[in-house]
């Protein structure tokens, strides 16, 4: 108890360890009750923080340039602190395993740097037995002291909602998990300094591991179950927004919505779980079924582009289409992990070349990532096929006259896969109209 | 010249008493329907089942639903003899949808009744169904029958709607009048006159779908979304216990985050949640779409029951205990805890798999409908007193009165050794039998 203590008295310091959408919230809420270094790889980022610039929209510059975190990118900083908190991202590989590299070498740097007495708290988003299996033997190596002797572990499970204003780390309940009792109670009672919500005290690290990997896997398979309906209702002629409207007056019902999953947590999470399961000699089911669905979304949708095109009387080689949204979530500027891609790229092996437009998005970041050039959307005319990908608010203000505006001559085809417009509306004004 | 029939004036003409409204079906979906409606309007109940009627005249309640005192007070007019069904303008059917062994659609329940209501409709009548069935079963499996029967032209001589069931047995917060009605008809005038005659008794009010298939689609994704879920605590039951980790620490762990959806991993049986996904699936597998999430839920809930036994052969190997011949009590045999209705229970699963490693459990359960088992499942139940002396003891279903056992209740239970105990639905504390071999979900 005696770490607790020190750190409300200042004597210790906390450090963050990783200053992304996740570390920067939890190090600026430390700020305001004790002393807290915050530690980021990228120099340019440190940069951008010391400038009061915030650049993951989490906090708001006007609260950066307050802060008193003092942000480095200098490791040996970390000698300074006994409390670390690591909040790095968990990728995956292109081939859908795990990637640790983040985890691991944030363990490497913080083993380094590492002082006797010290606790330290892992974040991020693993399978259960990477915090003791995975990151422990690194900081040992690195650091040459013994954990559970010179320093003690714990894992504490980000519940961060990017963009989200009334579920924030105040608001939400924290799980957390040490090696030992005291550990446990020491990590409970700092963390309780920032989340008014109160803590869960997780009997084993694994369960809080366990914990946190399946919140984002019920999400995954709730809106894979929803998909896999609208592919069955859309083979029966039957609108599957309708029939939600309908179950959703059912007390129990749980309102998903088709669509598709993209971003650096629900697509990805299931499938750590599914990787440690498969370990060990379980193939998950319903957990990688679910994973299938949401990843074929983008191809299903560009072939019902494509179908729609055909029942048109409208060539498909060359067909004019443009793809309005490009980035993984409404109203954010990610371009990460976004499945709009996959529709592009399928679109392409019909011999369609889709021209996208996405005012919101990070276009540099597109360009980088997926060598994509937006247009302007004063520049969208004479389409034969208009896909409206995502939800940014821009586009839910759509009026029919500017949407006919973006058409040639013959029939107009419109994808709405967020169902953002009246269907009936379109439907009699002539539209080929299509949702999930 | 004989005039089209209307319809505008039906629901006014039941009110006022001028027509009769008539129940098919008079199980725990077709009776509480009946009893409310007849609070409002004039009511016959048809059953073909001649002993049931007789119960219910003499105001017994089988179903336990609406109980015998709602019977005896009742103004439904019981009866067995279809050909009163054309004394009535407003055909609610009421029957069930089960599947068959290989998990296809048994429609024939839906059909029969079809077939009954063809042969008794006078013109101007309409017909609701209430059964849960895949989209396309009211308009092309029963109007046809119904045609056929009756010589009368759908859409001109009666006219055809749907309106789900959504009745959640032992349920007594959840009952027809409270919960919101899905109400659908071939055509507005049919769906006005259907919502207003629900309205009459769904105090929550009626959601007015665009479709008939779309209230039909609407009902079949209600439970199989449940199904899905419960899947998945399932699977990752079969993780976690790879792991070595406990599943309900881990569950009562994410249920802390605002948006966890709290189910439990379990075996599914029962007549609607493992049943009404294979009707979904069925339709789409003949439109070519073979489902992935769905059925891929279906396999693992259906596989629990095996699963459940293979950790009981597992547990009395580490116990040291010879597994053929091994003495093993089942607690608990009705698909849902306080009920006494042994129909699709996942624990004959369990059973059967106890058999292929050479173990014939003994089961004891004193809810269960005891007749109803032997005549099904030809088993016949032990006393709880006549568990003794057992090498395991596998505690299936919740009912109330296994939650009070105590540790030396169980103790008494087993025989010398260790105490291999499998506590399926997580009703007792782990803490307190750290000297047993304790195996849960």
């Amino acid at each position: 108890m005696k770490l607790y203590d020190q750190l409300v008295d200042k004597e210790e310091k906390l450090s963050l360890v990783g200053l992304g959408y996740v570390g920067m919230p939890i190090a600026v809420a430390f700020a305001r009750k004790i002393n807290v270094i915050g530690f980021d790889l990228n120099a340019r980022k440190i940069e951008m923080y010391k400038s009061g610039i915030d650049p993951t929209h989490e906090v708001g510059n006007e609260v950066i340039s307050k802060t008193t975190v003092e942000f480095t990118a200098d490791e040996t900083r970390l000698r300074e602190a006994k409390f670390h908190i690591v909040a790095v991202p968990t990728p995956v590989n292109d081939d859908h395993t795990p990637d640790l590299s983040p985890v691991e070498g944030a363990s490497t740097i913080l083993g380094r740097n590492l002082t006797k007495g010290s606790v330290v708290v892992f974040e991020s988003t693993v399978y259960p037995g990477v915090t003791e299996d995975v990151c422990v033997p690194i900081l040992e190596k690195e650091s040459g002291l013994k954990c559970g002797v010179d320093f003690k572990i714990g894992y504490s499970p980000e519940r961060i909602n990017p963009g989200d204003k009334v579920h924030r780390l105040e608001t939400i309940k924290k799980i957390v998990s040490g090696m030992d009792e005291e550990t446990l109670d020491c990590v409970a009672k700092v963390y309780e300094l920032v989340v008014e919500a109160g803590v869960h005290r997780a009997e084993s690290i694994k369960v809080a591991e366990a914990a946190k990997v399946i919140e984002n896997s019920q999400r995954d398979i709730n809106i894979a179950f929803m998909n896999e309906l609208s592919i069955i209702f859309n083979k029966m002629g039957i609108d599957t927004k309708s029939v939600l409207e309908a179950a959703g007056t059912k007390w129990n019902f749980l309102k998903f919505y088709p669509g598709l999953v993209g971003g650096h947590c629900i697509g990805v999470d299931p499938y750590y779980l599914t990787y440690k399961a498969e370990m060990l000699g379980y193939h998950s089911q319903i957990i990688l079924s679910g994973r299938r669905i949401n990843d074929d979304m983008g191809k299903y949708c560009a072939e019902n582009c494509v179908k729609n095109l055909i029942s048109a009387d409208k060539a498909v080689k060359g067909a004019k289409v443009a793809i309005l949204g490009f980035t993984f979530k409404e109203n954010c500027p990610d371009t990460r992990n976004t499945k709009i891609i996959d529709i592009v790229h399928e679109l392409q092996e019909y011999g369609i070349t889709p021209v996208i437009a996405d005012p919101e998005a990070d276009a540099e970041e597109a360009k980088m990532l997926y060598g994509v050039e937006f247009v302007g959307m004063s520049t969208i005319k004479d389409m034969d096929a208009v896909i409206l990908a995502v939800a940014h608010t821009e586009f839910s203000n759509f009026k029919m006259a500017e949407m006919d505006k973006f058409f040639g001559e013959g029939k107009k085809v419109l994808l709405d896969l967020k169902g953002l417009l009246n269907r009936k509306e379109y439907e009699a004004a002539g539209y080929s109209y299509w949702r999930l | 010249m004989e005039s089209a029939p209307t319809y505008g004036g039906l629901y006014e003409r039941l009110v006022r008493g001028e027509e009769k409204l008539a129940l098919i079906g008079l199980g725990y979906v077709g009776m509480p329907i009946a009893v409310e409606f007849a609070k409002h309007v004039k009511v016959i109940g048809f059953n073909h089942n001649e002993k049931r009627i007789q119960q219910y005249k003499s105001g017994i309640d089988p179903t336990h639903e609406v109980g015998d005192e709602a019977i005896q007070k009742s103004t439904v007019d019981f009866t067995s003899d279809e050909k009163r069904l054309s004394e009535a303008k407003f055909l609610i059917v009421a029957v069930p949808t089960p599947i068959k062994d290989d998990k296809t659609p048994d429609l024939e329940p839906v059909e029969n009744a079809s077939r009954i209501v063809g042969r008794n409709i006078v013109p101007g009548s309409i017909v609701v169904y209430e059964s849960t069935v895949y989209p396309g079963v009211t308009e092309d499996v029963c109007i046809p029958i119904i045609e056929k029967e009756s010589g009368l032209k759908c859409g001109v001589d009666w006219k055809i709607g749907y309106s789900p069931e959504r009745i959640n047995p032992g349920d007594k917060v959840h009952r027809l009048t409270t919960i919101k009605k899905i109400v659908s008809g071939m055509d507005a005038e049919t769906l006005d006159c259907v919502a207003k005659v629900y309205e009459l008794v769904v105090e929550a009010g009626v959601h007015r779908a665009s479709s008939i298939k779309v209230a039909e689609a609407a009902k079949v994704i209600e439970n199989s979304q449940r199904d899905i879920n419960i899947a998945f605590m399932n699977e990752l039951s079969i993780i976690f216990n790879k792991m070595g980790i406990d599943t309900k620490s881990v569950l009562e762990a994410a249920g802390t985050k605002w948006n966890f959806l709290k189910f439990y991993p379990g075996l599914v049986g029962g007549h609607c949640i493992g049943v009404d996904p294979y009707y979904l699936t069925y339709k789409a597998d003949m439109l070519g779409y073979h489902s992935q999430v769905i059925l891929s839920g279906r396999r693992i809930n259906d596989s629990m029951g095996k699963y459940v036994a293979e950790n009981c052969v597992k547990n009395l190997i580490a116990a040291d205990k010879p597994v053929r011949n091994a003495r093993v009590a089942i607690l608990g045999f009705t698909f849902k805890e306080n009920c006494p209705d042994t129909r699709n229970s996942k624990v004959w699963d369990i059973v059967n798999e106890l058999k292929e490693y050479g173990i014939e459990p003994v089961i004891a359960d004193p809810v269960a409908d005891i007749e109803e088992a032997k005549r099904i499942y030809g088993i016949s139940f032990n006393s709880m007193d006549e568990i003794v002396n057992m090498d395991a003891v596998i505690l299936a279903v919740a009912h109330d009165e296994f939650k009070k056992l105590e540790k030396t209740d169980l103790n008494k239970m087993f025989s010398a050794g260790k105490k291999v105990l499998l506590d399926v639905k997580g009703i007792l504390n782990p803490a307190d039998y750290t000297d047993y071999s304790f195996w849960r979900l």
